[in-house]
């Protein structure tokens, strides 16, 4: 599959192949359309003159360019931009015109005479609906891939600031996770499953044409312990009209090297031609409170338990932490008696009722040449956690331009800036949830002086809360511009450039009262920037004769991106109030940059034989300059294949299942998702010693790193019942992913830890089915309803050795799924000794390392949503249930906050942990509180076992809403055309068993180098919120 | 055709951009091939090297002093003694074989420099440093886990140095000898005392024939250090923690606030700016308090309001806390542990050079009577090396060497009354991805 070139002099003559088999393909290309363009000569024998005008059936608009063609000869027209033909023909009356016109139902009309008015109705937006897919259009039953378009109107209502988010369950086989409650963080996209260890399994977006990075930019040095910002919420997704998913190979394979993980294409709204122009206005304003919080025991049963512990762990009596402070022994700090200890409740001054707004005006309309859509955006979003919020400002301009009948030109831009705050949220002695969740209650606030008390490692949560200062702006522009030209009634040429420009800019300032700004204050100043360019070429070909229909294409894309990052530390303040870099005492520098190339040639064909059996196939090649020379070329080609069975003869006509279809395809991807040169030996700066310049190897070389391959099969059959008002589709599919991208451990005396290779297979096998139903459709009563199920198994196929991701209690293993948990097996309590018993895997009578096993993986077993449509005249109300079922959680926070006293002063206890073993006879317990091995070689608290991993299964309102159009009498009173106020509710309920606040959280989602997935290590559960909003069209 | 002219001009316009485009080439790195090339990238290397070291001695110090008795991780207090297991073993065994292919890299690639890209003395210089380096991780690899896999070349792939297998403890020193010996020809007397220089490596091979048993020489490198004008003791104690580059080191990795170490964060208090991981063993503390014993050394410790002590050697806040490898009170101890035990025993020697170090420390002295046995005067010795370098990585192979782990840490560690213990596992990691390697019997 892979051609291996040994030298540059040979890529050359490799890029010779190309351009020589290229202009092979135009030139055949070429003299195919000769031939057509040959056989429309006409006769000039006149016989009759016909004038007439093509029009919108309803709205009565013109419509320009619609095709008018006699039958039985060669003879075709255009309309003019006033809807206008006219024909001299060699015809006489009466004859018959077919009129066509995209997104319109073809028509036949007798002519008798001039002149001729024809009404075309609009195509209903169903199977015949023409679908833009990847580089090609045809029509939906044309189709042999699996895809899935959401439109703007069935995206979840609920105020997301991304669209990710508002596509959750819509489409069978992509699952989609809000990883935390806070605004426009990172949110978890697996199409299909995980293809890849560490090379990334996010999706491909495209916006509008435009390849978009959907890789967080963030650098602060400090981090934000595990929170990352999501690239997407630069986007408003009020600007957006549709969005397809494109999941099989057959679908992705154009976009080759990076098609593996599917490929979310996004479009904006446009203006329509020859339409008034159009106002819109909305606004909404919510609130929201993140509830069920972790509940935490008193100060005096913090105290006894940890003295249990003490006593338990048969330690003296004279030195337990709880006793009268006036009891002194040297190095054993006493705390004061149980009963005397205060609680002060931490938790719920990190939190707070969350306040929300947004407004977005839309202008779009067009004439006869031009439409366009402007659409400007403000939007204020508080997380329930304080301290982060996010504000949006965008803007989008969206413009398309027939110059002549042969010349068409537009553009699509948006440009948005997303001014954060953020704070340190987990990990490490910054985190405000460590300061808040983690700090013991019996802790005072103050010290006796009234400063902050910093008893344990933690900050303290108001010196945070007062003193964090930490901010982030995302600038985004997201550009695109294109032509295209006729270059035949049936082919065209578009050439489109592309940028997408994302700066992100992040201050922080740390004063002498937290942690990072020991001793004298710290301040970080780093900006990111990465900009993508994108030049495509585009040849597309349309034909319908008789039976045959037959599409084409052929393109070229050559990309550039490039990343950049300065980042400025100051340290040594003189003072809390100065906080600029400039006033430190020591400033450091650095600046980094890294770049990336990919070229890539595509082409594709369907063909379509009388309405029944269509075949499709395509082919990519690219090149990438992250690879080995030598492995740099790589071929995805993909073939599909389609059987209309309803459009067979003797399928009966009258049968109660209509459209059923039966579609299949096989191809191949890649994923070049890697670091930007992994495939050399590199050597690095910056590793300096006593103020003099070093350098020293960083990484390891591996000349024959290629690219990941991912193959897939899919099979679907789709149909409807009773009249169209059932739709059901299901697929199944099986992709295999070999050459796995993987940093993988190498003997430590080479001196380095790892290096990429490609090691490794994975497979996903999985089913998706969706079925959408029209219930009722009175005339003043409807009520729809969308159900959808995805099922994927997940299995690492091959490994030679397993690895160990963060955290210890990830695994990847040959023979198990990606994120599968490995710890102790932990069996319950011995109701005798109040000991835990774990499962002697070893047989060995002990409990050790080896003891450890893989107990679950995380993934779900399956997952969707039922949603459900009402309108009663001009009431409308949306119903969305979301569900998981047999997905896991790791309740990293719960390891911490269970352990029975085990950790003394320096961690807080959670009430569920005074349900632990007291006599002879407890059951349904946990274990005795003690921090002494058992005999056994265990230990009761503290070790990563299976009792911390919990079923995270959910049944969620995702979200609920009612709305009210007012009746058309008083808008038109009003001189508006449409008014909608509603009411929307989010997450207002969640059916689970998790004993964490949230189900859905996934604390490390992006550490995927980590390993990590699955994890609840101090999330911010899903906001619970209310939200009021209007409308208005004018 | 007009056509073909366009599209054919567009292909010429993408490929030219193609090449151009997938041509792109690191900004901040450099690759292997070209990297030390003449003087000035040879001494950068050089520093890369150096760099290593700050990384994995700080964490190597941590775990020999958790495996003694004079530190105590502060969340599991009960715990005196760390149980090493190979899944928990730590030691620094990757960030050594880091250090060992830095060098490496130096040592291979300098002898093939072309006249006229580096003077003779610079050439000398640099690999003379390179080699005291390497000779210095092979010491530490010997001592920790009692002998490792000797790779003398750069790593170039992931296979390099496929099949080498562990070399014995004897060989392991013995190649830090050879590596020292070479250092020793190279090196000139001019004293830097963050850089390797001929003292260096003097005191390390004291150290080094201390280990190896070879009195005599011992004696004999120590002296050469101590007899040295650039080298003496530094009153009071905490002078030559609290300053820098003071008359008491003879190699002291260095850090600064533009390369800051993150060592103190493991030994100060919260309220300091730290999470005191390590503290200092609280019946070890009661050492170090007394005025008959610790003297003035208890000024290593810091009582915080709760009332834990916590160890100030490394705790500037601003990350500049030099780690001390070698200083000029080991050379005394050296030579005096190498008197008495020497085939022709000096006690009296001895004796003497134990007194210049508690002197030092306000501390009484000894006064010599022939009274004293061999014997007695060692443990005094053993005694006065781990209140004097109590912190420093030394106390744990201290007692290991003299083969009374056993008697000494037996009562804390009942496993260190096996001798299979007193060498460290590899870790479990490290044994997984490479099967040349195989664990220490008993792990």
């Amino acid at each position: 599959m892979y051609r291996i070139v040994p030298s540059r002099n040979a890529l050359r003559r490799h890029q010779r192949d190309h351009r020589r088999r290229l202009s092979w393909l135009l030139a055949a290309l070429i003299l195919l359309l000769t031939n057509y363009s040959t056989n429309a000569q006409t006769t000039p024998l006149i016989n009759s003159t016909l004038t007439g005008t093509v029009l919108d059936a309803r709205t009565r608009q013109p419509l320009h360019q619609a095709v008018v063609h006699i039958k039985g000869t060669t003879h075709t027209v255009e309309t003019d931009t006033k809807g206008k033909f006219d024909f001299v023909t060699g015809q006489k009356f009466p004859y018959t015109l077919e009129i066509s016109f995209v997104g319109y139902e073809k028509q036949e009309v007798e002519a008798a005479g001039s002149p001729i008015e024809i009404l075309l109705k609009e195509a209903p937006k169903q199977l015949n609906e023409v679908m833009v897919v990847g580089y090609t259009q045809t029509r939906r039953n044309a189709q042999t891939s699996a895809i899935t378009t959401v439109s703007a109107g069935d995206l979840s209502k609920a105020s997301y600031t991304s669209v990710t988010e508002k596509l959750q369950g819509q489409v069978p086989g992509l699952m989609i996770a809000s990883n935390s409650g806070v605004p426009g963080t990172s949110v978890l996209v697996r199409l299909r499953g995980a293809t890849s260890i560490t090379a990334g399994n996010d999706p491909l977006y495209i916006v509008d044409g435009v390849f978009i990075n959907n890789e967080s930019l963030q650098g602060l040095s400090r981090g934000l312990g595990g929170q990352t910002p999501n690239p997407l919420s630069d986007i408003n997704p009020e600007d957006i009209e549709s969005v397809s998913v494109l999941k099989d190979a057959n679908a992705t394979a154009v976009y080759g090297a990076r098609g593996a993980n599917g490929v979310i294409l996004i479009t904006t709204k446009r203006g329509s031609k020859n339409a008034k122009t159009k106002l819109n206005f909305s606004a909404d304003y919510g609130i929201g409170k993140a509830t069920n919080l972790w509940e935490l025991v008193s100060g005096t049963e913090h105290a006894e338990l940890v003295n249990l512990v003490h006593q338990n762990d048969g330690k003296s009596y004279a030195t337990r932490p709880f006793r009268p402070l006036s009891e002194v022994v040297a190095g054993f700090p006493a705390y004061g008696n149980p009963e005397d200890q205060k609680t002060y409740d931490r938790v719920s001054d990190v939190f707070r009722t969350a306040h929300s707004q947004r407004y977005n005006l839309s202008v779009s309309g067009g004439d006869a040449k031009t439409n366009f859509y402007l659409g400007g955006e403000y939007q204020e979003q508080e997380s329930t956690l304080k301290l982060q919020d996010l504000t949006r400002y965008s803007f989008r301009f969206n413009l398309d331009h027939t110059i002549n009948r042969k010349i068409k030109i537009g553009t699509s831009n948006s440009i948005s800036s997303v001014p954060r705050t953020v704070v340190r949220v987990g990990d490490g002695p910054a985190g405000l949830f460590q300061a808040a969740l983690h700090t013991p209650t019996f802790y005072a606030f103050y010290n006796a002086d009234g400063s902050y008390a910093k008893p344990t490692v933690f900050d303290n949560h108001l010196a945070i809360l007062a003193n964090s200062d930490n901010h982030a702006v995302s600038l985004r522009s997201i550009n695109n511009l294109y032509a295209t030209y006729s270059i035949l009634p049936n082919l065209s040429f578009k050439t489109s450039l592309s940028n997408d420009y994302n700066n992100y800019h992040e201050k922080a300032y740390y004063n002498t009262n937290l942690v990072y700004g020991q001793p004298a204050g710290e301040a970080n100043d780093v900006t990111t920037t990465k900009q993508s360019l994108i030049a495509e070429q585009l040849l597309n070909f349309y034909s319908n004769r008789n039976n045959n229909s037959f599409s084409f294409f052929a393109g070229n894309t050559v990309q550039y991106t490039k990343t950049e990052r300065q980042t400025l530390t100051g340290t040594g303040f003189p003072s809390n109030q100065f906080k600029r870099i400039t006033s430190a005492a020591v400033q450091t520098a650095s600046s980094s940059g890294s770049d990336y190339g990919l070229v890539s040639f595509f082409a594709g064909a369907n063909y379509a034989y009388d309405k029944r059996y269509v075949i499709d196939a395509n082919l990519r090649a690219d090149a990438s300059s992250r690879f080995g020379a030598d492995r740099r070329w790589a071929y995805f080609p993909s073939v599909g294949l389609a059987w209309n069975i309803s459009n067979e003869k003797f399928y009966p006509q009258n049968s109660t299942v209509g459209n059923l279809r039966l579609k299949t395809s096989y191809g191949l991807t890649g994923n070049q998702d890697i670091d930007d040169f992994a495939s050399r030996g590199l050597w690095t700066g910056g590793r300096n010693y006593s103020e003099l310049p070093g350098i020293a190897p960083s990484q390891l070389a591996n000349p024959d790193l290629r690219w990941e391959t991912t193959s897939q099969f899919n099979i679907g059959l789709s149909g409807s019942l009773f009249n169209d008002r059932l739709t059901l589709e299901a697929d199944y599919y099986r992709k295999y992913t070999s050459d796995l991208l993987l940093n993988e451990p190498v003997a430590a005396k080479t001196g380095f830890s790892s290096v990429y290779r490609n090691v490794g297979e994975i497979s996903n096998t999985g089913f998706e089915f969706l079925a959408s139903s029209k219930n009722i459709t009175s005339k003043d009563f409807t009520w729809n309803t969308t159900f959808t199920v995805s099922h994927n198994t997940n299995k690492i196929e091959k490994l030679s050795t397993p690895i160990t991701g963060s955290y210890g209690m990830y695994r990847l293993e040959q023979g198990f799924p990606l994120y599968s948990i490995w710890v102790y097996n932990y069996l319950g309590v011995d109701p005798q000794t109040g000991n835990a018993i774990y499962e002697d895997v070893k047989k060995d009578g002990k409990i050790t390392a080896d003891d450890r096993r893989i107990v679950d993986d995380v993934w779900p077993l399956f997952e969707g949503i039922f949603k459900n449509t009402f309108t009663y005249k001009n009431l409308d109300v949306n119903l969305n249930l979301f569900y998981r079922s047999g997905n896991k959680l790791f309740n990293y926070t719960a390891l911490f906050l269970d352990v029975g006293g085990t950790r003394g002063v320096t961690r807080s206890i959670q009430k569920s942990a005074l349900n632990y073993w007291q006599k002879p006879g407890d059951v349904d317990v946990l274990p005795r509180p003690t921090s002494v091995i058992n005999p056994d070689g265990s230990r009761n608290y503290e070790s990563n076992s299976s009792r911390f991993l919990e079923d995270a299964s959910f049944i969620r309102l995702r979200d609920i809403s009612i709305g009210y159009t007012l009746p058309a009498k008083f808008t038109s009173a009003l001189k508006i055309s449409n008014a909608r106020f509603y009411i929307t509710g989010s997450n207002l309920l969640t059916l689970t068993r998790y004993s964490g606040p949230d189900p859905e959280t996934n604390s490390a989602a992006d550490s995927e180098s980590e390993l990590v997935q699955g994890l609840d290590f101090n999330g911010v559960p899903q906001t619970k919120s209310v939200n009021l909003g209007v409308n208005i069209t004018f | 055709m007009k056509l073909t002219n366009l599209v054919f001009i567009l292909l010429v316009m993408v490929f030219g951009a193609c090449s151009k485009v997938l041509d792109t080439e690191p900004q901040a790195t450099i690759s292997d091939e070209a990297v030390i090339v003449d003087e000035k990238s040879a001494q950068a290397a050089l520093i890369g090297t150096y760099d290593a070291l700050q990384g994995y001695i700080g964490g190597t110090i941590v775990a020999l002093d958790l495996a003694g008795d004079n530190v105590v991780n502060f969340n599991s207090q009960n715990n005196l003694v760390a149980n090493k297991t190979a899944a928990s073993g730590g030691g620094g065994f990757s960030s050594m074989y880091t250090t060992i292919n830095r060098a490496n890299f130096v040592i291979n690639k300098l002898p093939a420099l072309a006249e006229g890209t580096i003077s003779t003395a610079a050439r000398n210089q640099i690999l003379g440093e390179a080699y005291f380096l390497r000779g210095l991780v092979y010491f530490d690899l010997a001592r920790v886990y009692g002998g490792a896999p000797i790779v003398l070349e750069p790593a170039v792939s992931p296979t390099s140095h496929k099949g080498i297998k562990r070399s014995t403890q004897v060989q392991t020193y013995a190649q830090a000898q050879a590596d020292l010996d070479k250092a020793e020809a190279l090196l000139t007397e001019k004293v830097d005392r963050n850089r390797a220089n001929k003292f260096t490596v003097y005191a390390l091979k004291a150290r080094l024939y201390l280990y190896t048993q070879r009195w005599e020489l011992a004696e004999e490198y120590a002296s050469k250090v101590i007899a040295a004008s650039s080298f003496s003791l530094v009153k009071p104690f905490s002078n030559f923690y609290t300053g820098k580059n003071t008359t008491e080191s003879i190699f002291e990795i260095a850090f600064s606030s533009a390369d800051r170490s993150s060592f103190y964060t493991n030994w100060l208090s919260p309220a300091q700016g730290g999470r005191h991981d390590y503290i200092p063993a609280r019946e070890f503390v009661g050492l170090l308090l007394d005025p008959q014993q610790g003297g003035s050394r208890k000024s290593l410790l810091f009582q915080t309001p709760e009332g834990v002590y916590d160890l100030i050697q490394y705790g500037k806040q601003d990350g500049t806390s030099s780690i001390y490898v070698l200083r000029i009170a080991e050379q005394y101890l050296i030579r005096a542990e190498a008197r008495a035990k020497k085939t022709s025993p000096d006690l009296p020697g001895a004796i003497a050079d134990l007194n210049v170090i508690k002197a030092r420390a306000d501390v009484p002295v000894v006064n010599y009577s022939p009274s004293f046995s061999k014997q007695d005067i060692l443990l005094l010795v053993e005694k006065e090396r781990r209140l004097e370098l109590p912190f420093e990585g030394h106390r744990f192979t201290d007692i290991v060497r003299t083969g009374r782990a056993g008697e000494v840490f037996g009562a804390i560690n009942p496993n260190l009354k096996n001798e299979q213990f007193w060498i460290f596992p590899i870790p479990q990691t490290e044994i997984i991805q490479d099967p040349d390697l195989e664990q220490n019997p008993g792990y």
